[in-house]
């Protein structure tokens, strides 16, 4: 995708009169998103803004992407960039608690926030004339937030409560903690998100200070804006509401990289749950990698609908498995192609491996062929057009991009390198990477009893 | 064609098209005994048809960049389609050949049942689906809100394909049928499908059935899904609610809101902000054609259950009692009016706007007056509707948890508990 031409535009020269050198705007010129424009800026103090113009419905999506995530954790402190995403909502220097919220619902606003391993965004959508609001409470909690040891204590046994939820009590959210963990001893991809709890148990306000004066800064952040909006005017209110926030010295990152792989790790566990299951974790590329889109149509060929070989052959063909799904990772370094199977009742986690093992081995004799890759191919554009639908996706798709691989039209990237996948690159894709020596696998029995019960 | 309209809203912002085949029949038609026989009906209407194979749809399907789905509730069917928009014609025609000429072959409606089996099972897995199960089953008692919609492993031994068949006649030939779709399709294009769809459906006569109107719960009903080594508990309380159609439904929807319907609504602020016991806290309020269900939703640790329990009754007694302020009117209010805007802002969303209005019997503004009616609402009225609709007397308390470790307080923690239920988490 080509940057359409761009020049600045005249409002510019105004916003910029009486500008401090932080306040600052340059324009960064347009990029071509599908038949839509982003318009590029960043202020003097390092904050990035996408603009996206959208007059079809009178809404804002306001996004506020940070580009860091559990990747940016150390050891013994995990879950601190999630723990944010709920401590944000909190007290400000200017807002007591609960006012954040309290001014957003007033104003109609859909307001959440995500973190994963590369980035934490939060966003808003609203009635396009509640916009001012909105950049005025984002740029107060980017510089202002208050974290006292009451709320944040709370914040942390919610936190607890939520891990709970996802993870102690849900047998796949833990299956998957540990799949990532054995996969990976040194990057900090082998720690959860959300933490290990005696991590979350154990910060102070303190650690929280001292990663919010570390991380939450605007030239670590970008803001993307869709909707129903006039670019002057948002860049002033912009302005005027970052424009005297300083700079943060970011740390110069280098996770460790994870070492090659030297052989198949198996670990077995027991759960309350009533079938086995399989997980699999094959190394796989980061998101940028050449080969990453070739891998995203093979997991498609090979998983991604009722048709996809593997689907067919263990769900429908031989019923060994109840469902079959798989996932490349979309993160900026290497991570993995997951593969998650349950078996049927009465199949057994090392049958229903067996199985998995006996088609990724016919792959050899049998690549994907013509047909399988147009259909992948077909979901895939299916798959993106319907993240575009709203402009909360398009925000998001916009954010994701830049945070992972500063390619803010990156999803149109991707699509023209999807396009370009040949089924020679699908077969020494699925060569390089089907590794079994290279791979992690989780066993989950079953809790036999409960098995038992049913069959009665 | 009175009983097969069609709704569009055309929109080309992409190259994308939703269609629907919308049918105001659906699981209370279910035989009793034999439920689950539509859910089974609509998982094998894609496994052939007089000239495709199951796997040559799924291919196809595949091919035209598609996706194709069949839900079922208790009053309605429902086919969506998702195609990107250059394939529209060919899918039209496959959705044709799926309506019209489906085989079941019994190989293939044997295979659906043992994967609706299974899919029983999985469930068993996610406590919160459990939880809201048994709440509902024990709301809903002997009324089709209660049934099983995807059937039990007893009821499915009673489902024959000849069940299925009628199942699926049944509901493709209901009283109404919409043909819908949004994006990026014209008139012509979607007037088209119908045409040659609906007359090729053969009527069959079906006795329509009644929505009763479901019975208050009596005294307060502990129902606890036990299941082993939880750390945390899923937990659901409440009654009936109202029906879109009822006078004072935008006055309860508004009380709702106020209780448990945002961020910063009492129910979030007590239960999560302040104590810091479970990170889901919401309350609800179901719609449908007779009285839905109104129900709070928590998920504390097991250790802080009790103390959620009776801090939430607590809450409603005090909602019921004192009522809500004229500040909490206000904010509530601007919410939902100003939040209006994001359920349509698309053009599916537009649509199944529509929809919705239409299975309900609503007027053909309801949702156009929607905000002036939220807008209208005093504050007497909104204490009137949370006292005449929700009861803290009369009310369902499901609990997922461990009962050997829980049972005791949780029992301690309801006042003037009337009786008792531990359901194993495995029975169907």
């Amino acid at each position: 995708m080509t940057n359409a031409p761009s020049t600045a535009p005249g409002f510019l020269r105004l916003l910029n009169a009486k500008a401090t050198k932080r306040s600052k705007i340059a324009y960064l010129g347009a990029l071509a998103f599908g038949a839509q424009q982003i318009q590029q800026y960043r202020l003097g103090n390092g904050l990035k803004v996408l603009m996206l113009e959208d007059h079809r419905a009178p809404i804002v999506s306001y996004n506020t992407w940070f580009r860091v995530g559990s990747r940016h954790e150390r050891e013994g402190k995990t879950g601190l960039a999630h723990l944010f995403e709920h401590l944000m909502f909190n007290e400000t220097k200017n807002l007591g608690a609960g006012r954040f919220d309290k001014l957003l619902e007033r104003a109609g606003a859909e307001t959440n926030a995500a973190t994963w391993n590369d980035w934490t965004f939060y966003y808003e959508n609203v009635p396009a004339d509640q916009l001012p609001l909105v950049i005025k409470l984002e740029a107060e909690r980017m510089a202002n937030l208050v974290l006292r040891k009451g709320p944040v204590g709370s914040e942390k046994e919610v936190v607890a409560n939520e891990r709970r939820y996802r993870v102690e009590d849900d047998v796949s959210g833990a299956v998957a903690e540990v799949l990532w963990a054995e996969a990976f001893k040194v990057h900090p991809y082998h720690h959860p998100t959300i933490g290990w709890m005696a991590d979350i148990l154990n910060f102070t306000p303190a650690d929280c200070r001292a990663f919010y004066k570390t991380w939450y800064a605007p030239n670590n952040a970008t803001l993307v804006i869709v909707g129903d909006v006039d670019p002057a005017k948002v860049l002033r209110a912009i302005q005027r509401a970052y424009g005297g926030l300083s700079a943060a010295r970011l740390p110069s990152l280098d996770p460790q990289t994870e070492p090659d792989q030297d052989g198949e790790r198996v670990l077995r566990l027991e759960k309350p749950t009533p079938t086995d299951k399989v997980a699999l974790g094959y190394k796989a590329p980061g998101l940028d990698h050449p080969d990453h889109a070739a891998l995203t149509l093979l997991s498609e060929a090979l998983l991604g609908s009722r048709a996809s070989r593997f689907f067919h052959a263990l769900v429908t063909e031989r019923e060994v498995a109840s469902d079959v799904s798989g996932w490349a990772s979309t993160f900026r370094d290497p991570g993995l192609w997951e593969i998650s199977a349950t078996a049927t009742p009465g199949q057994t986690a090392e049958a229903l491996l067996g199985a998995i093992d006996q088609l990724v081995d016919t792959l050899a004799a049998t690549p994907i062929n013509a047909d399988e890759r147009e259909r992948s191919l077909a979901k895939q554009e299916l798959l993106l057009l319907r993240g575009l639908d709203t402009v909360g996706g398009r925000a998001e798709q916009i954010g994701f991009f830049d945070a992972v691989l500063d390619d803010p039209a990156g999803a149109f990237t991707r699509l023209e390198r999807l396009r370009a996948v040949t089924v020679a690159d699908l077969d020494r894709v699925a060569r390089r990477y089907l590794v079994r020596g290279a791979r992690t696998v989780v066993l989950v029995k079953a809790d036999r009893g409960l098995e038992g019960a049913e069959a009665a | 064609m009175q009983d097969a309209l069609t709704f569009l809203e055309a929109s080309d912002t992409l190259p994308l098209v939703d269609v629907y085949f919308v049918a105001d029949r659906g699981t209370m038609y279910d035989p009793d005994g034999r439920e689950g026989a539509l859910n089974v009906a609509l998982r094998s209407i894609r496994r052939g048809t007089r000239r495709l194979s199951g796997p040559e749809i799924d291919a196809a399907l595949d091919r035209l960049g598609a996706e194709l789905t069949f839900t079922g509730d208790t009053t309605s069917t429902t086919l969506h389609a998702a195609v990107i928009r250059r394939n529209l014609l060919q899918l039209l025609d496959l959705l044709a050949e799926i309506l019209e000429t489906p085989t079941f072959p019994a190989r293939e409606v044997e295979q659906v049942m043992r994967e609706v089996r299974a899919d029983l099972i999985e469930a068993r897995d996610d406590d919160r689906i459990l939880a809201a199960r048994w709440f509902r089953r024990t709301l809903f008692k002997g009324h089709p809100f209660g049934r099983p919609d995807a059937g039990t492993p007893k009821s499915l031994d009673a489902v024959n394909r000849d069940d299925v068949v009628a199942a699926w006649r049944g509901a493709a030939t209901g009283s109404l049928r919409l043909f819908a779709a949004a994006g990026d399709i014209t008139e012509a294009e979607l007037n088209g499908f119908r045409d040659q769809v609906v007359g090729r459906l053969a009527r069959v006569d079906v006795t329509p059935r009644t929505l009763p109107e479901p019975a208050t719960p009596r005294g307060r009903t502990l129902v606890i899904v036990d299941k082993p080594a939880r750390t945390q508990t899923q937990i659901y309380i409440g009654g009936l609610g109202t029906m879109p159609r009822d006078r004072d439904h935008f006055a309860l929807l508004v009380g709702n809101t106020i209780f448990g319907g945002t961020f910063t609504s009492r129910l979030m602020r007590e239960v999560r902000s302040k104590r810091g016991w479970s990170y889901g806290a919401a309350s609800r309020l179901g719609r449908d054609r007779v009285r839905e269900a109104w129900s709070m939703w928590t998920h504390p640790a097991m250790s802080d259950a009790p103390a959620c329990i009776a801090l939430e009754l607590k809450l409603l007694d005090k909602l019921l009692d004192d009522g809500v302020t004229e500040r909490e009117l206000s904010f509530a209010k601007s919410y939902l009016v100003r939040s209006r805007a994001f359920d349509l802002d698309t053009a599916t969303k537009r649509l199944w706007t529509r929809i919705d209005q239409h299975l309900l019997g609503l007027p053909s503004n309801f949702q156009a007056r929607a905000a002036e009616r939220i807008m209208a609402v005093t504050r007497d009225e909104v204490n009137a509707a949370l006292r005449k609709r929700l009861s803290s007397k009369n009310l369902i308390v499901s609990v997922l948890a461990t009962a050997s470790e829980a049972r005791a307080a949780i029992e301690d923690a309801i006042d003037g508990l009337d009786r008792t239920v531990v359901i194993p988490y495995e029975s169907d």
